[in-house]
């Protein structure tokens, strides 16, 4: 896991499990990561499995940055993470939301 | 996914598939039974939900198309055929081989014919008998659900609680299921998630508005979420049927359908999963308190208690009832082991023509765990032994007069403290003047050997005998027999045989209740103490020389009247012990029907044994079945008397046989 500003964003890489066991944590690195007022660049391409622990954290991190006007961008999001959105309904969500 | 979590799945999975194999196994049989049906749907629909919320996903989407074939047969939209249960069969036998991987943490191989015959079968295209499923044209082997025609529109509320996420329960292995069902446009609901900084992630923050188009029925809708066990979490509308639209009440309530119809998951049951390392703990604490409470007699004979008697008593008494109730714990009716032989007769009746009708009885009567779980190969050796030897083909009963279907039969009863198990069939029996003729070639017997000698019938158990020319698939390699000897014999018992030319075969497997601790009679032969099970005696006598008569050049004994055989433990155990002696006492016990008196030294009294096993060396000879500590601290060996008294006669039985013959 990595938190680095750059530029005007703050990459975030998240890795390994995101699920319920790991979301705490992972929450409290996204907090911190917004935290700092860029836009968020959520780099997933190492990450999996999912749940939907996991899910709702990108969910909510997603929420909040909306309301305060930050951008979040998500980048190489695994097959595990695209097939958990859509299951949930949500992939519509990332899908305008994929970054490089 | 937490290890308990994983194991209790597991668990549970392996007694889920062995009910779906049982309710396939009467299928045919039962299919006008709705009880049975919604009994043996319900089985791979806990499964379903059980390994969906474990993440086993594979699993999960295989057993729903078992199910969704279930459901048509339940719905009375599919007839059940041969064919279809033989599918089925092998389906339940994948599942069980991927659960096998998932234990092993590796992916569950998929079976793509397996489940494209599954969709066929659901499609109304049972693929015939003779056809391998490989081979079949390539139809797309459609989701199940779409092969559905929609029918009516739901609107599902999908709420779950906050903790549900804690308990293990995934709801998007709903959304999963019901768009199994139909036409799923689901519509998520993101209110709750509006704050990274304020959200528990391990809080179920999300809700699902589900728009449903299906032909499935409001039962199926209902059972998706059998895993809610907290009313308020579900609505369910029926969107333009005509029925009024009403808010569902809890999918999962008790209240809500009768319990014919509403499958509860197993976590509902009464009943405790206890480790089976504790439960043999607890077993042991309570063996080592009932030697203590002997101990403590002991003591008490040597000082005396005075005041304390009645105190001593008590706790013996107490420490009795907390064996007997910690061995009742370890003890599983045979069921447990006999519900997998009927599919393997159905498999072996189909592999070998043979017709079969098999039976079994006395399915409740229960045995150690342990020695249940031991007895199954020994019992499928058997089995197979008894398809393969024992029955003729239908041409030849018919020829013979018989009924072309034969008939094997298992049984279970108890017989004093022990259990006896017996595996019947009305077979060709055992062919004693080939099994001489092999024994005399193989050195094994002596050529002046009668037919009806004992050890002809025990030649079979012997390590590499066999009187099969031609080696077949199910048996006759000559290896097996010796081991379901050996196998009866490591958990302290015996098999034996009695066969009858055309009228069949009968291997008796008599086995002790629990392999834990016993009653014992504490007996001295030439100063040694020894503990004799107390249910293999029938009756204690004393014995007087001039009570004894000699007949063959053996002692009997006549008991009211009776002659009785003697078998002396001095005579058997020493050499040299048996001096001209004065009273005796005689532990009478039954062999074959007849009774037999076990000569010992003294009777010391009753005790409890706590059994340890024998090393390698000791645990060979049958006639003892363990060993025990006493109150003493002095450690004794157990007899086994039937052993020992089986292997005097036929000792006897050959001497007798040397003699007659002369030089």
């Amino acid at each position: 896991m990595r938190s680095t500003p750059v530029a005007t964003d703050t990459l975030v890489e998240l890795s390994g499990p995101i699920t319920r066991a790991e979301a705490p944590r992972w929450r409290e690195v996204l907090a911190e990561a917004r935290a700092l007022g860029r836009n968020l660049r959520i780099d997933l391409a190492e990450s999996g499995p999912w749940d939907l622990a996991g899910l709702q954290l990108m969910l909510a991190a997603l929420a909040s940055c909306e309301r305060s006007g930050q951008d979040l961008a998500v980048v190489s999001p695994p097959q595990v993470f695209l097939a958990i959105a859509e299951r949930a309904g949500v992939a519509d969500r990332f899908a305008s939301r994929r970054g490089s | 996914m937490n290890d308990r979590f994983l194991s209790l799945f597991f668990e549970e999975a392996r007694e889920l598939l062995q009910a779906l194999e049982a309710g396939l196994m009467d299928l045919e049989a039962r299919q006008e039974d709705r009880e049975h049906l919604d009994r043996t749907f319900r089985a791979a629909h806990t499964l379903k939900g059980a390994a969906g919320m474990v993440g086993l996903r594979p699993i999960a989407d295989f057993t729903h198309k078992v199910e969704a074939v279930l459901d048509d047969i339940r719905g009375g939209r599919m007839a059940v055929s041969r064919d279809a249960i033989t599918i089925l069969l092998q389906a339940k036998d994948h599942l069980n081989h991927a659960l096998d991987e998932a234990v092993e943490g590796r992916t569950a191989t998929n079976s793509p014919d397996l489940e494209d015959a599954l969709v066929r079968l659901k499609l109304g295209q049972t693929i015939a008998k003779s056809e391998p499923a490989a081979s079949t044209p390539e139809p797309s082997p459609e989701p199940i659900a779409e092969a559905v025609s929609p029918g009516r529109r739901y609107r599902i509320e999908l709420r779950p609680n906050r903790d549900v996420l804690r308990k293990g329960i995934d709801p998007l292995g709903f959304l999963d299921e019901l768009r199994g069902l139909g036409r799923a446009r689901v519509t998520p609901h993101l209110e709750a998630l509006a704050s990274l900084e304020s959200m528990d992630p391990t809080d179920c923050l999300m809700g699902w508005t589900i728009e449903l188009e299906t032909s499935a029925s409001r039962e199926q809708i209902d059972e998706v979420f059998l895993f809610l066990d907290e009313p308020g979490q579900v609505t369910i509308v029926e969107e333009d049927g005509s029925q009024s639209p009403a808010p569902a009440p809890a999918i999962s309530g008790p209240s809500t359908a009768p319990e014919a119809s509403r499958p509860r998951p197993s976590m509902a049951s009464p009943r405790v999963r206890v480790d089976a390392e504790q439960l043999d703990g607890l077993v042991g604490m309570a063996g080592e308190l009932a030697v203590l409470t002997d101990s403590l007699q002991e003591l008490a004979e040597l000082v005396g208690t005075g005041p304390m008697s009645g105190t001593l008593e008590a706790l013996e008494r107490l420490g009795r009832r907390l064996r007997d109730a910690t061995l009742e714990l370890r003890m599983v009716p045979v069921e447990e082991l006999f519900v997998r032989f009927p599919r393997l007769v159905r498999d072996l009746a189909e592999k070998t023509g043979k017709r079969i009708d098999f039976r079994m009885e006395g399915e409740d009567t229960l045995l150690d765990r342990t020695i249940v779980e031991r007895l199954a190969d020994p019992m499928i050796h058997l089995i197979r032994n008894a398809i393969d030897h024992g029955l003729e083909g239908p041409e030849d009963r018919e020829a013979k007069g018989k009924n072309p279907v034969g008939r094997i039969t298992i049984g279970a009863g108890h017989e004093g403290d022990r259990v006896a198990i017996r595996i019947s069939d009305d077979g060709r029996g055992l062919d004693r003047a080939k099994v001489l003729k092999k024994g005399i070639a193989l050195g094994m017997l002596s050529p002046d050997t009668h037919p009806e000698d004992p050890r002809v019938g025990n030649l079979i158990f012997e390590a590499g005998f066999s009187t099969r020319e031609q080696v077949g698939e199910l048996s006759g390699r000559g290896v097996g027999l010796d081991v379901v000897r050996e196998t009866i014999r490591g958990l302290r018992g015996t098999v034996s045989l009695r066969s009858t030319p055309d009228k069949g075969t009968t291997f008796l497997i008599r086995l002790p209740l629990t392999l834990a601790m016993i009653d014992g009679l504490l007996v001295e032969v030439d100063g040694e103490r020894y503990v004799v099970p107390i249910g293999q005696v029938d009756e204690c006598m004393s014995l007087l020389p001039e009570e004894t008569v000699s007949t063959f050049g053996r002692a009997s004994a006549i008991v009211r009247g009776e002659l009785v055989p003697i078998v002396s433990l001095s005579g058997r155990f020493h050499a040299s012990g048996e001096a001209q002696r004065g009273r005796r006492e005689l532990l009478l016990t039954h062999y074959a029907d007849q009774r037999v008196g076990v000569a010992v030294d003294r009777l010391l009294g009753r005790v409890q044994a706590v059994i340890q096993p024998l090393d390698a060396g000791l645990g060979s000879l049958g006639q003892f079945s363990g060993a025990t500590i006493l109150g003493d601290g002095s450690v004794s060996l157990i007899l086994d008397l039937t052993t020992l008294v089986a292997e005097t006669h036929a000792a006897d039985h050959a001497a007798l046989a040397e003699k007659f013959a002369g030089p």
